[in-house]
């Protein structure tokens, strides 16, 4: 007491408040894409989309360029389109604007690693995801497994990692194909071959039971019931149990999403499908920078 | 304990107490760290924005500066950098993309959203995944309306833009015209009174001086009269930093001297031109005393001048790329991409042992050299492999190698797909020699 009541009677401070902030605001002014941002991202969802490159964002582990303006207007609707008013309409605004990652950062190229695999995207901290390769997307503009397998099925992915950060996935769902995880060999031989007859949805899924769970989630609802039914198929050929590996895990998959977060698992799936074909149909506005 | 307590106690008391407070301590700036770093930024862009012409950067990537340096020329409004470009293939292209002005462990320029050209050095690729270690985000070190003088921030390096006094396509086409001509691989003579000679590797502007008990290897870059060093060097008490070559008869001035030193080729040396046209490519011949080979009919034609040449006929999808080496005027091959299949998967051209099977992944390095067999009317060029791997894999065959979208490695392409070589193959091996039809 006596302690405290000398150090804070010693305080000897006659400045003012210098009415200049010490944070310095980088030098440019707001284009119409930026505005738009605000309007459709920041205002609504408090989202923020860095398509500029910042030093500070970036992996510094990766060699990295920054992504195209043209590219990135496209994406920011895509996203719009595709993500945010999907859970918008699946899960309700209050969903998305809880959950949904509070930052996108965008680069050009691909994270590339020493070992000739590169990296598509990833989450941090429950809050952003890091958008790679977005120099590419008008290739796959017109192709919605283009579109998917490159940028999309990411953001799901990503998504997943986020929800799984905010809650957890059910210790059951580690059970299920738990010992044979396989790490970083997931690309390579054996492992790169027969995967969904060992119960593994892709090839990446056999990384690790939070990688499987989100390739789960993921490829589940950017693709159709038919290509989900083929993979099943697959699984099963041969004899193998894969078919009922996968089964057991979407379960988990499905009542997680339901109780953890009220989502219908194939609701999400439906309405992922209609939007993506009004995208690729060409009947969405990718480029527009109307505020209204 | 309770002794311990009472000192500790009434070491904290004394501690605070008796503490200074420096009430008039002068301030260091006028300003505070924020207010100057604005002013400065401030400035910087009205700087920028001055040239008429714009400015030429003086760009040198990666931090041994090991594939030498290039000319840009940045134009900057308010919002954007309009670029041009040195190795661009019509010089009169440019490239506009977005900067900005920031505050990130010192005052920067960041070219900040994609500009192929500006982000040509730093754009990375599967089989080259840290790029060439170019930058897009600079510090400044000095900034006037002469000169400013800044930092790469991977590199490290420092990189220079002075005010265009002409227009910048020309200026481009001033510096390609120097650098086309300028074929020599050596230079001799004497600077200063001292001896030197210095030696060249013109695939990676690199230039090595030898003078009496020294050797001092630095990059360059190209200027529209000749050559200029990425630092001065002093030889013989003279200081330079830039040369001016004669192409007619391959002297050097150096600038801010009278001393001129005499250029050199090395023997084998064959102009980027000589190569073109229709050749026999012969493979599948592992030693001079096999006689059984194959051959095939290609046609080396014009890639980037001076740079590469494309060679057709192992597949109408795709041309395999042959690098000139302006040194030694020689032909190279590298692993590199043929493009992609319809399903995403990307083709490569790989190196692989003929005798074992062996491939060599993703790496820069040259994989196969040509040696001219010294004939003017029958030229022969002899495929010469490199021995990898402490000699356990020599680089004598092509192979084809697909990548899935992922960047995992697949096999060779199928039949189906039209990819491979010869409509059949998946390698060509042994390759022997290139012979003018």
């Amino acid at each position: 007491m006596a302690v405290a009541a000398l150090s804070a009677s010693v305080s000897c401070s006659e400045d003012e408040l210098d009415p200049v902030s010490i944070i310095s605001v980088d030098q440019y002014t707001k284009n119409e894409f930026d505005k738009w941002l605000d309007a459709k991202f920041v205002t609504p969802y408090n989202i923020e989309f860095k398509y500029r490159y910042e030093n500070i964002e970036s992996d510094l582990n990766y060699y990295t360029i920054p992504a195209d303006y043209e590219c990135s207007v496209i994406l920011a609707h895509l996203v719009k389109y595709l993500c945010v008013e999907t859970y918008d309409e699946v899960g309700g605004v209050d969903f998305t604007r809880q959950y949904f990652p509070k930052e996108f950062f965008l680069i050009g190229e691909w994270q590339y690693k020493n070992n000739g695999t590169y990296i598509l995207g990833t989450a941090e901290s429950g809050k952003k995801i890091l958008l790679a390769g977005v120099n590419y997307l008008k290739k796959y503009l017109d192709s919605a497994s283009g579109l998917n397998s490159r940028y999309f099925k990411t953001i799901h992915h990503e998504f997943t990692h986020i929800l799984n950060q905010t809650r957890d996935y059910p210790a059951g769902f580690r059970e299920v194909t738990g010992t044979t995880y396989v790490a970083d060999s997931w690309s390579a031989s054996p492992y790169n071959v027969g995967y969904l007859q060992r119960g593994y949805i892709s090839s990446y899924a056999q990384h690790s039971s939070g990688e499987d769970f989100a390739e789960m989630l993921s490829l589940y609802v950017v693709n159709t019931p038919e290509w989900w039914e083929s993979q099943l198929t697959t699984a099963a050929s041969g004899g193998a149990n894969g078919a009922e590996l996968i089964k057991t895990k979407l379960d988990f998959v499905r009542s997680y999403m339901m109780d953890s977060f009220k989502i219908d698992i194939d609701v999400l799936r439906a309405t992922v499908l209609r939007r993506q074909g009004d995208v690729v149909s060409g009947n969405v506005d990718l480029t527009g920078l109307d505020l209204n | 304990m309770k002794t311990r307590i009472k000192i500790l106690f009434a070491a904290v008391l004394f501690g605070t107490v008796f503490q200074s407070c420096l009430k008039d301590q002068a301030d260091v700036f006028d300003d505070s760290p924020t207010v100057r770093m604005n002013a400065y930024l401030a400035n910087a862009k009205k700087v920028l924005m001055k040239p008429e012409k714009g400015w030429v950067m003086y760009y040198y990537p990666d931090k041994y500066q090991s594939y030498g340096g290039y000319n840009y020329t940045v134009k900057f409004d308010a919002e954007s950098a309009e670029v041009g470009f040195e190795l661009s293939e019509d010089l009169s292209d440019t490239v506009t993309s977005l900067y900005r002005l920031g505050n990130d462990t010192g005052p920067t320029l960041s070219f900040d959203t994609n500009n192929d050209f500006m982000h040509y050095f730093s754009t990375p690729s599967s089989t080259n995944y840290q790029a060439f270690g170019g930058d897009f985000e600079f510090m400044f070190l000095e900034v006037s309306d002469a000169c400013v003088k800044m930092m790469g921030r991977r590199s490290g390096n420092i990189i220079m833009m002075k005010p265009l006094e002409e227009d910048a396509v020309s200026f481009l086409e001033k510096v390609r015209s120097a650098s086309e001509g300028f074929i020599i691989s050596g230079m001799e003579g004497s600077v200063g009174g001292q001896e030197v000679k210095a030696s060249l590797d013109q695939s990676y502007q690199q230039i090595t001086f030898k003078f009496g008990d020294k050797e001092e290897e630095l990059a360059y870059m190209f200027t529209p009269q000749g050559i200029r060093l990425y630092e001065p060097i002093e030889i013989g008490g003279v200081t330079f930093d830039e040369l001016k070559f004669d192409a007619s008869t391959f002297k050097l001035e150096i600038v801010n001297s009278s001393d001129v030193i005499q250029g050199t080729v090395p023997e084998g040396f064959r102009r980027y031109e000589e190569y073109e046209g229709e050749y026999w490519l012969y493979y599948n011949r592992e030693n001079e005393a096999d006689l059984k080979y194959d051959s095939v009919a290609v046609v080396l034609s014009p890639g980037v001048k001076n740079s590469t040449y494309k060679m057709s006929g192992l597949n109408p999808n795709y041309d395999i790329t042959w690098e000139y080496d302006r040194s030694e005027g020689t032909l190279t091959w590298k692993i590199h991409a043929l493009g992609y299949l319809p399903n995403g998967n990307e083709v490569r051209l790989c190196a692989m042992d003929g005798a074992s099977g062996g491939y060599t992944w993703p790496n820069k390095k040259v994989m196969g050299s040509t040696v001219w067999n010294g004939d003017e009317k029958n030229p022969v060029y002899y495929i010469q492999p490199e021995y990898l791997w402490g000699g356990n894999r020599v680089s004598n065959s092509f192979y084809l190698c697909m990548w899935g979208p992922n960047g995992n490695r697949l096999g060779a392409p199928a039949t189906s797909t039209g990819w491979r070589f010869l409509n059949k193959l998946t390698n060509v091996r042994w390759l022997y020699s290139l012979a003018k039809k």
